[in-house]
């Protein structure tokens, strides 16, 4: 064969068999070369980091570990114990009310409760290896209603009635399907379950404490009077105080309370008749104002308008104003005093109460819950072939995206009432979590919409060609995969989402960072700065990095191809 | 001509069983009078069509003749804005609840297979019959099962899409529709995107559905398939049905120039 032309003719005889690799390519050593030693410059790299660590890591350890001051009551006395560690004392010291805020401590079992079945809902939405599975996630359903129920308080009423609305909804939508649009029949079942939320749940409440008040009248002052006969009280009491002179107070601090009640409830048809006299009151001097401005729903803005209104005017106005908060007061005073006798449930708290991170969590998880669905529905409203809906979704989305959180949250602080029912005085933490929902779902909403467009046309037809209608193939078909795609867009929207929340503190709420001023208006803590920020970011960091690594684990599991 | 004919590729060597390839005087089908554009493009002109039950009829041309478009139309993927559409004598207008209607009886396979990456094979094939048919799991389970049988590949039931092959992914594509127990099947290119290896496996199956009297229509350019299975062919160019004829008359005796200049291009070499 002449060398200069090799045959082309080739045949494999046999099957080469696998060897393993050579060192070079596996194992430690390899491992070490491919990511801390690749080349000088990435030597160097590596190098400098870890002379960076080791100047830094000592540091911080002696800072935060072997010099601090664990136990201590003020500022200075940690710096006499340790001039040169971190003062961990105030956080040992205020840790309740950093979990709190001003929450009552003998109720505070009830946030406890709340986040341990908070712990058992999450654990049931986001793990699908959980027994009972089917019976966990309906508790997940409710927990917002139940959780409500038991950091507030209130009557057990309003969280049935709240239960209620999405049957409601579903009754209103089943009416209509088939008969309108899909769309059009989920928008009217929701709306008709926002209207139920609105307009029935605080009513049908409020008349039923009523109801059983008027009923428990009778029996609750026999009662409070019995009270009052000498050694009533510290008879009761006795097995609670072993010491005689706590006992006395005690029972002199029950006994003032007792007698507050009674005074309260014996002026409760004084308050039902003043009630009357001054709604009639106001009905009249209401039809005495001028057209233009009984047309005005609130009247209350009127102070800020400039008018060519005459004095007389003014005076009529300001005269109904005054009527009106009148009548309020008496109002929430009656209210009161029922709940005082008709209460069927737990003690109210108020949102003023509410702070740290028990208020953050709230916003957060409740902000996080809601702003998923919401942000599907605006999702697929702006790829909807209906025009109205269409447009109605990208209105939305734009324009929340378009203002800052901040300025929403000044509007859910001074000007979200005025969409709302006059008397339906909405607390202003509800407030907080629709805005900081309808912020975050616009964001939502173009992630998912993002998801929605990555995903080939095909499946879509293909879903089509089965026969599949809109919302089975939305939810079977194109949801999954379009989440799926979003995962880690939805997952930094949560994330966001949640570290915003301390920015409710320009509204006055007092979150981790709001309590953080509050504590250093205390002269035994004054001074105390990087403590505070490192313990509120610690709490910060280890809930995102908690999502991050479920986002992450999710994403593992989701993979269906090349498993 | 005579040449085109030698060329056919010859790579379907089993004998075909016509024993239950019977056409009924049953009308599946009737276009009439369709016309539809792609906003100012005309892109089908005046498609006349009757298919009767039991017909199989191949439609060939060359790209952007509205092959694609046309059998997307009869399950109304694709809307017509002229002539009428009936299918197993329902006609597809905007009414929503006919177009379902005609979907969940009308089968169709497309050229990108388009299963649901996120579920299983299983799942891919009980889902329909699941949540449209309202056929309880267990009964869609032993059906899709049955179907996955027929397409030779039982034992990757449980597996994604993602971790099957092209052909494979094809023949569930096929069980899929077949779950929904259809009265016609519509194949859009199913062979265009597979290697060579694994198309015969894919028109293997569709001859076997072929032999059971199914109703079908297919896009396709496997002439081979064509001269076998089908009892019609149709070409087609620029939006129009150029010509249609049995199989046999067809590639022997092409009538217009347009398929003769066709055939020539696709059987030459």
């Amino acid at each position: 064969m002449p060398q200069d032309r090799p045959s082309v003719a080739y045949v494999q005889s046999g099957t080469i068999p696998p060897s393993p690799p050579p060192p070079s390519a596996a194992g430690p050593l390899a491992w070490l070369r491919e990511n801390l030693f690749r080349g000088p410059g990435n030597s160097l790299l590596t190098v400098l980091s870890i002379l960076f660590l080791v100047w830094l890591v000592p540091q911080v350890v002696q800072w935060a570990f072997i010099d601090a001051v664990w136990f201590a009551s003020s500022l200075s006395e940690c710096r006499e114990i340790n001039a040169a560690g971190a003062c961990w004392a105030v956080i040992v010291e205020r840790f309740d009310q950093f979990i709190y805020g001003f929450y009552p401590r003998a109720l505070r079992w009830r946030v406890d409760l709340a986040f341990v079945l908070l712990l058992v809902a999450i654990a049931y939405a986001l793990f699908d290896t959980m027994p009972w599975r089917r019976q966990g996630l309906i508790f997940a359903a409710t927990y917002p209603v139940i959780a409500y129920w038991l950091i507030w308080g209130g009557s057990v009423w309003g969280p049935l009635l709240v239960l209620a609305a999405p049957v409601v909804g579903w009754g209103a939508w089943r009416l209509l399907f088939g008969r309108v649009p899909g769309l059009l029949a989920a928008l009217a079942g929701l709306l008709v379950a926002a209207l139920w939320l609105v307009y029935v749940v605080g009513p049908v409440d409020r008349a039923i404490t009523r109801a059983i008040g008027d009923m428990r009248y009778e029996t609750t002052v026999q009662r409070l009077e019995a009270d009052l006969a000498v050694g009533a009280i510290e008879a009761r009491l006795a097995d609670r105080y072993a010491d005689p002179e706590a006992l006395a107070d005690a029972a002199d601090q029950e006994r003032r309370n007792v007698e507050r009640r009674l005074e309260r409830l014996a002026g409760l048809a004084g308050d039902q008749a003043e009630a009357e006299r001054l709604e009639e009151e106001a009905e009249a001097a209401r039809e005495a104002l001028p057209d233009t401005v009984s047309q005005l729903r609130d009247r209350r803005a009127l102070r800020n308008l400039e008018t060519d209104l005459s004095d007389g005017d003014l005076i009529a106005i300001q005269e109904t104003l005054d009527l009106e908060r009148r009548l309020g007061g008496v109002r929430s005073r009656i209210q009161g005093t029922y709940e005082d006798i008709g209460l069927f449930g737990l003690t109210r708290i108020t949102s003023r109460d509410l702070g740290g991170f028990l208020l953050a969590v709230i916003i957060g998880v409740a902000g996080i819950t809601l702003s998923l669905p919401i942000g599907v529905l605006l999702a697929l409203g702006r790829r909807s072939g209906l025009i109205f809906i269409q447009s109605l979704s990208i209105m939305f989305i734009e324009f929340i995206r378009g203002v800052p959180l901040i300025t929403l949250l000044f509007v859910a602080n001074s000007v979200l009432a005025y969409f709302f029912p006059p008397g339906s005085n909405l607390d202003l933490i509800l407030r907080v979590v629709i805005m900081v929902t309808l912020f975050a779902s616009a964001y939502m909403a173009e992630v998912i919409r993002g998801g929605l467009a990555a995903l080939p046309s095909g499946q879509y037809e293909a879903a089509d060609s089965l026969g599949l209608d809109y919302w089975k193939s939305m939810r079977l078909i194109i949801l999954p995969q379009a989440l799926k795609i979003s995962i880690p867009n939805i997952v930094s929207t949560f994330i966001g989402l949640f570290k915003d929340t301390t920015l409710v503190v320009v509204i006055g709420l007092l979150d981790p960072i709001g309590l953080i001023s509050t504590i250093r208006a205390d002269s035994a803590w004054n001074g105390i700065v990087w403590e505070f920020y490192v313990f509120v970011g610690l709490f910060f960091f280890i809930v995102c990095f908690g999502m991050s690594r479920y986002a992450m684990w999710l994403e593992g599991k989701l993979k269906t191809d090349n498993r | 001509m005579t040449d085109a004919a030698h060329a056919a590729p010859a790579e379907i060597e089993r004998p075909v069983d016509r024993s239950k390839m019977q056409i009924s005087d049953e009308v599946a089908i009737e276009i009439a009078g369709m016309n539809k554009w792609y906003g100012e493009f005309h892109v089908l002109r005046d498609i006349n069509l009757v298919v009767n039950r039991g017909e199989r009829i191949v439609v060939c041309g060359p790209s952007g003749s509205g092959k694609s478009t046309l059998i997307r139309c009869i399950n109304r993927l694709e809307e017509h804005q002229q002539g009428r559409i009936v299918v197993d004598g329902v006609e597809l207008t905007h009414d929503i609840k006919n177009i379902d209607k005609v979907r969940s009886e009308v089968g169709m396979v497309f050229q990108h297979f388009n299963l649901f990456p996120h579920l299983t094979v299983l799942e891919n094939c009980t889902l329909a019959p699941i949540w449209v048919r309202k056929i309880p799991k267990r009964e869609a389970d032993e059906t899709a099962m049955h179907f996955l049988e027929k397409v030779k590949i039982p034992e990757q039931a449980h597996k994604y899409p993602g971790q099957l092959s092209g052909g494979q992914q094809q023949r569930v594509a096929i069980a899929r529709a077949l779950c929904m127990k259809p009265r016609i099947m519509l194949f859009d290119e199913p062979t265009s995107a597979l290697d060579p290896e694994m198309i015969k496996e894919v028109l293997d199956t569709m001859i076997s559905l072929a032999e059971e009297g199914m109703t079908m229509i297919c896009v396709t350019h496997e002439m081979g398939f064509a001269r076998q299975v089908a009892n019609r062919v149709i070409f087609m160019d620029q939006g129009q049905i150029v010509e249609q004829n049995e199989p046999e008359t067809f590639f022997l005796d092409p009538k217009s120039d347009r398929t003769k200049l066709f055939l020539s291009q696709i059987l030459g070499h």
